[in-house]
């Protein structure tokens, strides 16, 4: 029995070695989707060092060229580099992406399980509110906003993240409910858990999954919602580069002339989104709590080999 | 798979589709032949223009045209509701007391290329269609008296009026209505006292005060169309397209939201044009269609497949795609009329100091600028305030040093400036710049680029077009303002654009010399003198640098080889294409030759 406890703290030691040991071999498309999101976060700190010209560093007299050594993605319509813009759009996209997503899903969390948790008027109350807004066309909202206050990337991320945060807490509320009414709820509160106990324990951790999956999906629909944004003078100011106004913007009139200025930045945005995603289902499906013990393949295999373990020990010891 | 290939075949037919529209088989009508010679003179240095050998005029057929306003409707119908785009809708079945003749463009004497939005010189107007055969002005009795053409007659309207001549009291009543209006232009007519039918073809304009720029104001400008007969204001609506006539080429019989402006041939018109010496009733064709089409790629699939005549407005960035799948199309170039600047607040710091005013300007590299593709290596470096092709518009060459050096490409003479009003580090600004389109955002992303160099570094404050308008009116932006202002005329873009407390003054330049000169020139009844002084004003403005002047580029105008005696003219008053497309006629046998 001692042996079979140092056994499992040493696993617990280990375990984020474990997680990425377990992404790369039972999730591979995953594991492919966090290599994306790393190499993203990886230009985007370094954009400065990587990119070979400065985002708006303009060669008017070689604009819309196509790939070359001196331009390796072409140019833009006032000679931009291309290659370049892209690099320092992954920095926009990520701060704005993720920032936002981030706010969305703490919005989202806190709304969702406060309302699903406490329910009643409470709950009935604070749904009308979401229902009002979620009645309002979401650009509509984000232009009053953005136009009240000073246009820039604070702005559009705390706008973003509240306007999708309010309309996902609908999703987290579901799965509380869900949640809530399993007899393990029923039963930590019989024997004395405390509200927050049960939210921190019980509730969240088995609600991770819809709110990792909310994340995947929001990251990139931030990006292209600061796109939309960006189209109407609302978004990240010029000449700052960001995929979505790369794309709405010159990408888009340029785009019988020059395709290489629409290609380049909404590959990047097609392949960090496909990463996101893959990530973000790796991640759910491994953080799962209901695969883990007796439910699920990999759960159900630890504790046979749980019980072997304790047989052999035993009779070795007899 | 497939249903997406069906679905994008779906998209592609329908953009390409027809308009609900017939062609009716064409009417032959015997002119009356004058035998008259037409000189043809082509001016060395100048683009070289295509004078096509027009051939036997055709009458019949549909004519097809997107217009520079194809993408919106039109605004009204009525000119009291003062629109601006009255005239241009209005221009094929009413008329204007003046308007431009055409034989002293392209077509003729190439004095005028008529490509300008809202200026027409008055040696432009003699023997042009207006209904004032002649003018002159009686200063001594502070009369402008118009001749009106006799033989000029109504439509025939049922239910509203029976066709008859137009005569002096029409013009007077149509004049009454539209500065009786409500929605009337402050201090418009102000100079004027009053309208009175003399005779049954004179009409005099009593006035106050002479206003040098009458023409603008009453004759061939906006809100010029005599187009209200008593009895359309008491028999029908003239708000309604229904209803609506007057004495012009066309007739207006259908009008679609959203779709397309029909106009159908006046049977009574009572103009006519001279070709190869010849003179032919007009219009030539039957029906006149404008397509309405928000979309550009929209309008330039119709152009491609021939289902549209003429395109007036098309971006240079199509000019090769054309080329390449539709060679035989004619084209036409003209500079757009309303170019780019940037306004620099006098009122603030740093830019109460002329210095840092130039070196802003010299800091600018115009010829890379046009070099690029936002203007494609096609345009001028300077057309603001006065447009390029005007007379009273002087170049570059020819300005005087103080002007020239500005629109020269100094970053170290505009270093030395900077160090010279105290900054010798440079300084931190910002530009307050609109969202809509990408064309200004790239110029100000070259602009901060090129102000980089020098050391003034400059935030760009790019802001949706309400946003963008109501920080210029209520005026919050801080340092500097880029602004596209219409060229206009001599007198209303230096008024607008310069003039103390006018809304389109984002710089805020106020300067007692150019104030006190514009108010002599409006007096001015010498019209040499008057040129003169606009001449002067122009020269002066521009020395004292409160707009950074920016490249104008190129609008590109296409028609296909079918459409005869048509020159690429823009306007023949105030946006007032009418007079232009009355003189076109379809080779409708070239047409179904070449398979459209």
């Amino acid at each position: 029995m001692p042996e079979a406890i140092a056994v499992a703290e040493k696993k617990r030691r280990n375990s984020v070695i474990d997680f990425f040991v377990r992404l790369v071999r039972e999730k591979p498309l995953g594991a492919v989707g966090g290599f994306i999101v790393l190499l993203l976060l990886f230009v985007g700190i370094f954009a400065d060092m990587l990119a070979p010209y400065g985002f708006n560093d303009i060669h008017p007299a070689e604009s819309l060229q196509a790939s070359s050594s001196k331009y390796v993605l072409g140019t833009d319509n006032i000679g931009r580099d291309v290659l370049s813009r892209v690099i320092y759009g992954a920095r926009i996209s990520l701060i704005v992406g993720i920032g936002a997503t981030s706010i969305s899903i703490l919005v989202s969390t806190l709304l969702g399980i406060f309302s699903g948790f406490v329910g009643g008027k409470f709950d009935m109350l604070l749904q009308r509110f979401v229902d009002a807004w979620m009645c309002f066309p979401g650009i509509i909202i984000l232009v009053v906003v953005v136009s009240l206050f000073k246009p820039g990337m604070g702005t559009v991320i705390v706008v973003l993240g509240f306007q999708y945060g309010i309309a996902g807490s609908r999703i987290v509320r579901s799965a509380v409910i869900s949640i809530k009414q399993n007899v393990y709820v029923e039963a930590a509160r019989a024997l004395g858990c405390s509200n927050t106990r049960m939210l921190l324990s019980h509730i969240l951790p088995n609600i991770m999954a819809p709110i990792i999956i909310l994340f995947s999906v929001r990251v990139p629909a931030v990006i292209l919602a600061e796109a939309s944004l960006s189209f109407l003078g609302l978004g990240i100011p010029p000449p700052q580069p960001s995929w979505g106004g790369m794309l709405s913007g010159q990408g888009r009139t340029y785009m019988i002339m020059a395709p290489w200025m629409a290609i380049w930045p909404g590959l990047a945005l097609s392949v960090v989104v496909y990463g996101v995603n893959m990530f973000g289902d790796a991640v759910r499906d491994l953080l799962d709590p209901r695969l883990r013990g007796g439910l699920g393949r990999y759960g159900g295999r630890r504790t046979v080999r749980k019980a072997k373990t304790s047989e052999v020990s035993e009779k070795a010891t007899i | 798979m497939g249903l997406s290939c069906l679905l994008a075949a779906v998209m592609v037919m329908t953009s390409c589709g027809p308009a609900a529209e017939e062609e009716e088989e064409g009417k032959t009508v015997t002119g009356k032949v004058v035998e008259k010679e037409v000189a043809e003179e082509e001016e060395e240095g100048e683009e070289v223009v295509v004078t096509l050998p027009t051939g036997e005029p055709q009458y019949g057929g549909t004519l097809r045209i997107l217009t520079v306003y194809a993408a919106i409707d039109p605004l009204s119908w009525d000119q009291a509701d003062i629109a601006w785009m009255h005239n241009h809708s209005a221009s094929p079945y009413a008329e204007t007391l003046l308007a431009a003749n055409l034989e002293k463009g392209d077509r003729g004497t190439q004095e005028y290329r008529f490509t300008q939005q809202a200026w027409l010189p008055f040696e432009a107007c003699e023997g042009g269609p207006g209904l004032a055969e002649s003018w002159e002005v009686l200063s001594d009795q502070n009369i402008i008296r118009f001749h009106l053409r006799e033989g000029v007659y109504w439509q025939d309207k049922p239910g509203v009026m029976s066709s008859r001549e137009l005569i002096a009291s029409d013009v007077v009543y149509s004049w009454n209505r539209t500065m009786a209006s409500p929605k009337r232009i402050a201090l418009y007519y102000d100079w004027i006292d009053s309208f009175e039918a003399v005779d049954k073809y004179t009409v005099d304009v009593h006035y106050n005060e002479y206003c040098g720029n009458w023409g603008y104001r009453i004759g061939w400008g906006y809100y010029t169309m005599v187009s209200a007969p008593p009895e359309l204001v008491e028999n029908g609506d003239p708000a309604n397209w229904k209803d609506v006539c007057g004495t012009g080429p066309f007739m207006l019989t259908d009008y679609v939201k959203g779709s397309s402006q029909t106009y159908t041939r006046n049977p009574n018109y009572w103009g006519t044009t001279v070709i190869d010496g010849k003179e032919y009733d007009l219009p030539f064709v039957d029906t006149m269609i404008w397509p309405i089409m928000p979309d550009e790629s929209t309008q330039l699939a119709a152009l491609r497949t021939g289902k549209v005549d003429i395109s007036e407005s098309v971006r240079w960035i199509y000019e090769q795609t054309l080329e390449d799948t539709s060679p035989e199309l004619m084209k036409w170039t003209w500079l757009t009329t309303s170019p780019l600047s940037v306004g620099m607040r006098m009122d603030t710091e740093p830019f109460t100091d002329i210095r840092v005013r130039q070196a802003m300007s010299m800091a600018v590299n115009r010829e890379e600028m046009l070099a690029s593709a936002v203007y494609g290596n096609q345009g001028e470096i300077l057309s603001f305030p006065y447009a390029a092709d005007w007379k009273l518009f002087t170049p570059i060459n020819e300005l005087p040093e103080g002007a020239s050096m500005l629109l020269d490409y100094n970053p170290t003479r505009a270093k030395e400036l900077l160090a010279e009003a105290g900054y010798p580090d440079g300084f931190k600004t910002n530009l307050v710049i609109s969202a809509t389109g990408t064309t200004q955002t790239d110029i100000a992303a070259m602009l901060a680029n090129y102000w980089d160099a020098i050391g003034v570094e400059c935030e760009l404050k790019s802001l949706e077009y309400a946003n963008y308008l109501s920080v210029m009116t209520s005026r919050e932006y801080t340092q500097m303002y880029q602004i596209s202002t219409g060229n206009g005329n001599p007198f209303s873009v230096l008024r607008k654009t310069y003039l103390p407390g006018q809304t389109w003054n984002p710089a805020l330049f106020d300067d007692d010399w150019l104030t006190d000169t514009w108010t002599a020139a409006m007096i001015e009844t010498d019209v040499a003198k008057q040129n003169q002084m606009l001449k002067e004003m122009n020269v002066y403005v521009i020395e004292q640098c409160p707009y950074i002047m920016l490249p104008v580029g190129n609008i590109l105008r296409y028609a296909w080889p079918w459409v005869k005696n048509y020159y690429g003219e823009h306007c023949a008053g105030a946006v007032l294409p009418g007079p232009i497309h009355s003189t076109i006629w379809i080779d409708q046998d070239m047409r179904s030759e070449m398979g459209y």
